[in-house]
């Protein structure tokens, strides 16, 4: 360890400074809101985007535990973009419980900082220690709402089964270790091309289906989905989106590294297997989040056909620089994370404080009671479809093209059917709040905060949707590094 | 993989000689119970009460400041065995401020549960 390996990681050390200050902040000045807990580590997540971009690429930090390069870059960019609004939005929610959790701004940053170690781990134990750093926070905070018996659930079903799934992962990682002994990943990807080979060839292949299963745990592809409807319904709409963005960008960064680690051994035998996944995972999501009138259960529905769709991206994959299906999958997870923390946003807001009006019948007759807000949850929904002036047409698009041209022809059709079939639930909830009469009572959620993070969210999403290229210029260039680290 | 055939044997024949004595007990012994051997067994004393016990919910965040000083022996013990390497070895330094990050991030978690109020017996 040295000083400059200590300033290549500056944002994540920002953010493990600005965890510390909010809970020093918080029991050192009482205060009746939460708005400097909010202001403090607002500051501290600007000062970890100021000093984004650092290293270039090939650069290894800590002997070779992280990776800082362009790869690395993108994804920490995503994570804090994702941290800043899921920030704005739950300080709204979180202030108006009875008893403020004012727990939600460290553990926030504290999870962010976990999913950035995730996406730069160039180390099968950094990699876990990241994993765990992630998840031990987020398992506190979709437990968070004190006085729901829906959030103490979904906390718990969260924490058991991201336990079991860790377990997995941790034997696929000892496996892997005792295969190849290293935990470094390029070194184990020069060991399995060296002559020879690896002579542990089945203890090696078993390590890497283990760690396949832990990461599909995290992703929630089925059928490792279980979870996945309870806990995302259950949790607070704010953390939902966090989670569903942001555990899915650093779970799909370290399967590309590990897919691309380990393409020629396990990934290229195991084709038809991940395929299967692929087609298993959207058909599933998608068929099943017809049949749901509750608005965040049909969104948990649609974060797993989601996942599928960036699956599909995973399976044309080729250790090619530049290949233009690991680009497709750094642009989905950036567009994908602005969508979907947007939506959520947009559903703690109509919902009221305990999520009653979640239903479908929450947003009937939204447009006339609030025309603004319907015309942005209508984008968000658009671009979710992938209808095209949006961002979330161009991820499709850049996966299922380069799923084209590497031949996996069926999965492309099939993917292109469940993007059909999506349109008719996103669609309804359109139809719901343009074509409804209103009844109830009057919509009561004014928040500046909500309201400038999904006008921002509705904005940027149309913007990419617009002039996709200077993210798509960005995924390229982290892409070229991923390929340039092995 | 030949290395490892005597580790299968090993676990093959503890698995069949322990199922064996499992099922050779369950069939050959008599058995005769009566309420007395029913019992929970509690050092030989008629049992009191139930065992479904309610722990006083306190406990838990006891437990939880137990891990925190658990976890903090546990690394820093090997470490201050092994200072004297690393001092040799010319990481002396970086070594040194590796741990006072660890150390100063479980004492921030140390005051802040003190400050709410968490090691309050009330």
């Amino acid at each position: 360890m040295s000083w400059s390996d200590v300033s290549l990681i500056a944002p994540m050390v920002w953010l493990v400074l600005g965890g510390v200050a909010t809970l020093l902040v918080d029991a050192f000045v009482p205060r009746k809101g939460q708005g400097h807990l909010l202001i403090t580590s607002l500051v501290f997540v600007v000062l970890a985007l100021a000093s984004l971009g650092r290293g270039s690429d090939g650069t290894e930090a800590f002997g070779g535990a992280l990776a800082i390069d362009s790869f690395a870059n993108f994804f920490h960019l995503t994570f804090l973009v994702v941290a800043l609004m899921s920030l704005a939005v739950g300080s709204v929610v979180f202030a108006r419980e009875e008893k403020p959790v004012a727990e939600f701004y460290p553990l926030i940053l504290f999870s962010t900082v976990g999913m950035m170690v995730m996406a730069s781990a160039l180390d099968l134990v950094t990699l876990f220690v990241g994993l765990e750093t992630m998840s031990i926070a987020l398992y506190v905070l979709s437990a968070s709402q004190r006085h729901s018996l829906f959030s103490s659930e979904a906390g718990f079903k969260y924490l058991l089964l991201g336990a079991f799934s860790s377990a997995f992962l941790l034997f696929g990682i000892s496996l892997i270790y005792g295969a190849t002994q290293t935990f470094h990943l390029p070194t184990i990807f020069e060991r399995a091309h060296a002559a020879g080979g690896i002579s542990m060839y089945a203890v090696y292949m078993g390590g890497w289906a283990l760690i396949l299963v832990g990461l599909a745990f995290k992703v929630a592809l089925v059928p490792f989905h279980m979870w996945t409807p309870d806990v995302y319904e259950g949790a607070p709409s704010p953390i939902t989106g966090f989670m569903a963005a942001g555990v899915k960008a650093a779970s799909f960064a370290v399967l590309l590294r590990v897919v691309w680690t380990a393409s020629d051994g396990f990934f290229s035998e195991a084709a038809p297997l991940m395929a299967g996944l692929a087609i298993l995972t959207m058909s599933f999501g998608n068929v099943v989040a017809l049949a749901q009138t509750n608005l965040k259960r049909m969104l948990a529905y649609s974060a797993i056909a989601h996942a599928g769709y960036i699956f599909v991206g995973l399976c044309a994959t080729s250790l090619r620089v530049g290949d233009p299906a690991a680009k497709g999958i750094l642009f989905y997870l950036f567009s994908y994370a602005l969508m979907n923390v947007g939506t959520f946003a947009l559903v703690s807001l109509v919902s009221g404080r305990d999520g009653e009006r979640c239903d479908l019948d929450g947003f009937r007759g939204l447009a006339r009671r609030n025309p603004l807000v319907s015309a942005t949850m209508a984008i968000l929904l658009l671009s979710l479809a992938g209808v095209p002036p949006t961002a979330g047409f161009w991820g499709k698009f850049y996966i299922f093209e380069a799923a084209m041209r590497e031949g996996h022809t069926t999965l492309v059709v099939i993917a292109l059917l469940n993007s059909a079939v999506a349109m008719y639930y996103y669609l309804r909830v359109i139809v719901v709040m343009y074509m409804r009469e209103p009844e109830g009572e009057a919509y009561d959620g004014h928040s500046p905060q909500i309201l400038a993070t999904i006008a921002a969210a509705a904005v940027a999403i149309l913007w990419i949707g617009l002039f996709p290229g200077p993210v798509s210029e960005l995924a390229r260039l982290g892409v070229t590094a991923l390929a340039h680290s092995f | 993989m030949n290395a490892y055939v005597p580790i299968l044997v090993v676990m093959t024949i503890a698995v069949v000689f322990s199922l064996l004595f499992l099922v050779l007990s369950k069939l050959l012994g008599p058995s005769r119970p009566d309420p007395e051997k029913l019992t929970a067994y509690e050092c030989g004393v008629p049992t009191r009460g139930s065992t479904n016990l309610r722990f006083y919910v306190r406990f838990y965040v006891v437990a939880l400041l137990f891990l925190l000083f658990d976890l903090e022996a546990a690394f820093l013990i090997p470490w201050a065995v092994s200072f004297r390497s690393f001092v040799a070895d010319g990481v002396g330094y970086s070594m040194f401020a590796a741990m006072t990050v660890f150390f100063g991030l479980l004492v921030v978690g140390l005051v802040y549960e003190w400050r709410k109020g968490a090691l309050e017996w009330e």
